[in-house]
């Protein structure tokens, strides 16, 4: 058999395991810049914390971290469905949380780009 | 799948209790898991008080007096007594070793002994090893070159070659790396599990096999390779000191490097 | 098998601490945060009553876990990595490893912690 005819996509295991460690490298930065953010916004009032995501560098940076979180969090609870919830409840939640961490992506930059394109707070 | 308690029936209860001799100086108390298929009745944990004066220093020695000099009916495999055929393994003060090197003395208290985790019960002590070896048989632990056979020639290996299957030859496939996994647990029907990984990696670290790619191919599975989470369980369980973790995560990296090169 | 039968080891429950954090940060903490962000903007009155729900003692302590779960779960993740490139598998540096990533993720916890209080 040849590796053409196993699949290169995310559905084998080692399309999972690969995409999941390169999300998981991505967001080691992207983590350190969120906790310097937790520190600089925690001394902010609303006007102050709105100002910073009106930044479109802010907003982008957290755009394309929340679709790492999106992508890492749902490949995380699929393996940890496939371990231990039994078919067919197993695929039925996999489904589940991939609409849910879809939808959780879209609600945040659609709030991130409505706010650095100058939304008046 | 995750189970966190046993079924009602196979819960053990509180069974008999075997106290020692007059005059008995060291004495430990030995909790052993017994069942017999044939008595329909739930598991028990019989107490076997044992002078450690009169006794050889491993927990082997002990089972094995108990079994000659107090219950006959003690039921457990063994073969060489000094760690190299993997029978006597269990679980022993809740990690899983080899009875016949392991001392005494490592464990304080009760010394309490099951057999290997979440593996049919035969008897006693005695684990169903039956889908270990399926799953053994199923990796083709042999050489595979095909067509490619030279009648009367020698297959050359370098010094260099050999040493990579140092630590992967010395298996003695006793199961305990296996049974202290926790996916292999859950999903042990399907998840090859650290001991059968570790050989098919033997096979793939050996310079004189023919079929990497075959072998490659066949581990590509969510199932099969990918339910391994580098718990670490296995490496610490191994009595022989080898580390099934290590080979697993190389099996991982051959096989990125593999599609990432044809990509 | 769990319960009395397997002794809990530094290798098996650091590792489902990665996971448990794992999901504590997807299930709890990702939501909050997500509702943080609605709120930014939507206007300060709905941030005002965001805040507010989440000012007493159960969201201080659901912050605090978040923020815990967020330093444990990167601190085991990069250990994670490590092995993933086939270092550091050794009995002796999984354990070393392990009380360094620790001891590394209660600072990290404490160092966010008191710069945001």
């Amino acid at each position: 058999m040849s590796s053409a005819e196993q699949g290169s996509t995310s559905h084998g295991g080692l399309g999972h395991w690969k995409w999941q460690r390169a999300s998981s490298l991505l967001l080691i930065p992207f983590t350190a810049w969120l906790l310097s953010v937790i520190v600089h916004l925690s001394s902010a009032n609303y006007v102050q914390a709105r100002d910073f995501f009106s930044q479109p560098l802010q907003a982008w940076i957290a755009i394309v971290m929340t679709a790492l979180v999106a992508y890492h969090a749902q490949t995380g609870i699929q393996v940890i469905c496939e371990d231990y919830i039994p078919p067919p409840w197993q695929a039925i939640l996999i489904w589940l949380t991939r609409i849910a961490c879809l939808a959780g992506f879209a609600l945040i930059a659609w709030a991130m780009i409505a706010m650095s394109t100058g939304a008046p707070a | 799948m995750l189970q966190l308690r046993l079924p009602k029936d196979s819960r053990p209860v509180t069974g008999n209790h075997y106290p020692a001799a007059q005059g008995a100086s060291r004495v430990r108390t030995f909790q052993v898991y017994r069942w017999d298929p044939d008595e329909g009745q739930s598991p028990r944990l019989d107490s076997y008080e044992v002078d450690l004066d009169d006794c050889g220093p491993m927990v082997l020695d002990a089972i094995i007096k108990i079994k000659n000099d107090i219950d006959p009916t003690l039921t457990f495999r063994r073969s060489c007594r000094e760690g190299i055929c993997g029978s006597c393994s269990m679980n022993i003060d809740g990690t899983n070793t080899l009875a016949c090197t392991k001392p005494i003395e490592d464990i304080s208290g009760t010394v309490k002994i099951y057999p290997l985790p979440h593996l049919s019960v035969v008897k006693d002590l005695v684990p169903d090893m039956s889908h270990f070896y399926e799953q053994y048989a199923s990796i083709k632990p042999w050489l595979r070159n095909g067509a490619d056979v030279e009648e009367g020639s020698e297959r050359l290996q370098s010094r260099a070659d050999r040493d990579k299957l140092d630590g992967l030859y010395e298996c003695i496939l006793c199961a305990c790396c296996s049974t202290s996994c926790p996916s292999y647990w859950w999903n042990g029907d399907r998840y090859l599990g650290p001991a059968i990984l570790l050989q098919a990696y033997r096979w793939l670290a050996d310079s004189r096999d023919g079929d990497q790619d075959g072998r490659l191919d066949q581990l590509d599975d969510a199932f099969k390779l990918f339910r391994c989470h580098t718990i670490l369980n296995c490496t610490a369980a191994c009595p022989k000191g080898l580390n099934p973790a290590k080979a697993i995560a190389e099996t991982k990296r051959m096989l990125l490097t593999r599609n990432g090169a044809e990509r | 098998m769990i319960g009395p039968y397997y002794k809990p080891q530094l290798t098996s429950m650091l590792s489902i601490l990665s996971r448990l954090t794992g999901v504590f940060l997807t299930v709890v903490s990702t939501p909050l945060v997500l509702l943080w962000v609605l709120a930014l903007a939507a206007g300060p009155e709905t941030f005002g009553q965001l805040q507010s729900l989440l000012g007493g003692m159960i969201g201080k302590a659901i912050w605090l876990a978040s923020l815990f779960s967020l330093c444990y779960h990167l601190a085991n993740g990069i250990r994670h990595l490590i092995w993933d490139t086939g270092a550091m598998l050794e009995l002796e540096s999984v354990y070393l490893s392990g009380y360094i990533m620790l001891a590394t993720s209660v600072a990290l916890f404490v160092l966010v912690w008191w710069l945001a209080s």
